[in-house]
């Protein structure tokens, strides 16, 4: 079967997606729950304490305001501190090689850049991720690359799915890409 | 002696997790210097001088000394932590990343110039300049190199090499990283 090739240069909003979807990868699902939880125990204990009629009121209102920020603008604001450092890295020069060629095999991804060139098989990749915009190869715990989703028909798209489903099993995670960026 | 233009050294190595977890080490405490434990421990051991200057205060306003008593016990056992448990943290980091990055244990031939670096395995070929990187430490058995364009390091073991390469090695270095060289462990 044909590989998949695709060759772009990254833009600041491709180097922006990457490193958000890159924090979101690193984000694991357990330390999300755990801090909803805590959202929603805070809001039920300001509740609480307004029912109980505490002298103490300021105690409810830190309660209530720390427990709306955890459930609803906590995630958005380290985001948007992503995103902000991203664009800040980008403008600076400090986004690693701007243009690439990298091509999807049946047994190994390629990538080109004007100073690299690697032929790893699918196995010694530490993992894959996906979200509505981008696929992040991980090399390693630290690298990875970044493959913007613009670059790729639906077609294709749906072959680098498959082709990661099917390589890299449990190590490849899809994010939010068929829930409410499609 | 002026360094040569148009030096050239290759090695064939095979970098080892210990080998790893050395440079690694190296390299953050001159990249990173307000993460060295000493500072940290230092900070924790000045924050419990002054919670402990505060306990005489604290007893003639409340008639107890717990409060301060307790902040001070707290900065020294932390202090003690780091200081203990650090060392082990940063090893346990560095092999983790080292293990989850199985192209950095191919074998590989690394072709050291004066303005760049060549590095060939199996499965990877590419190029890294002095320039690209923010520091360059030098240990008894090593040198490292951090923040590449690449990989975050690029590391030449000493072992391989011949005492008059790894001489040339150093002073190529040095020339090219300036400011940013550091030689430990002499």
């Amino acid at each position: 079967m044909e590989p998949v090739t695709v060759n772009f240069a990254m833009t600041r909003d491709d180097y922006m997606s990457g490193q958000l979807a890159r924090a979101k990868s690193g984000t694991a699902r357990t330390e999300t729950i755990a801090v909803k939880i805590f959202g929603i125990f805070l809001i039920l204990l300001a509740f609480l304490l307004l029912l109980t009629r505490t002298t103490q009121s300021w105690l409810s209102a830190v309660a209530m305001a720390g427990g709306i920020f955890l459930l609803f603008l906590c995630r958005p604001l380290l985001h948007a501190i992503v995103r902000r450092k991203a664009a800040d890295d980008f403008e600076a020069g400090r986004c690693g090689m701007p243009a690439q060629t990298v091509s999807f095999d049946n047994d190994r991804v390629c990538f080109r850049t004007e100073r690299y060139e690697g032929h790893i098989p699918y196995g010694m990749l530490a993992r894959a991720y996906e979200d509505g915009s981008v696929f992040l190869l991980f090399t390693g715990e630290d690298e990875c690359r970044c493959i913007p989703k613009r670059t790729l028909d639906k077609q294709n798209q749906k072959r680098v799915e498959d082709l990661l489903k099917s390589r890299m099993k449990q190590k490849f995670v899809q994010e939010g890409a068929h829930e409410w960026t499609k | 002696m002026p360094i040569q233009n148009k030096m050239s050294v290759a090695v064939p190595q095979t970098l080892t997790e210990k080998d790893y977890c050395t440079a690694y080490c190296a390299v953050k405490r001159f990249a990173f210097p307000r993460q060295r434990r000493s500072i940290r421990a230092g900070i924790c051991l000045t924050a419990a001088a002054l919670a402990a200057s505060t306990i005489p205060a604290c007893l003639n306003f409340y008639r107890t000394a717990v409060p301060s008593a307790v902040i001070t016990a707290a900065a020294v056992i932390l202090a003690a932590l780091i200081w203990f448990l650090q060392p082990a943290v940063d090893s346990r980091r560095a092999a983790a990343v080292f293990r989850s990055c199985p192209l950095m244990a191919q074998p590989c031939r690394v072709t050291v110039t004066r303005d760049h670096a060549v590095v060939q395995s199996k499965y990877e070929n590419y190029t890294e300049y002095w320039t690209d990187f923010s520091v360059c430490v030098e240990t008894p058995e090593l040198f490292a190199a951090a923040c590449g364009r690449q990989r975050d390091m690029l590391i030449l073991k000493k072992q391989d090499l011949a005492p008059k390469q790894a001489a040339a090695i150093s002073r190529c270095l040095a020339g090219a990283f300036a400011l940013r060289y550091y030689k430990t462990g002499r």
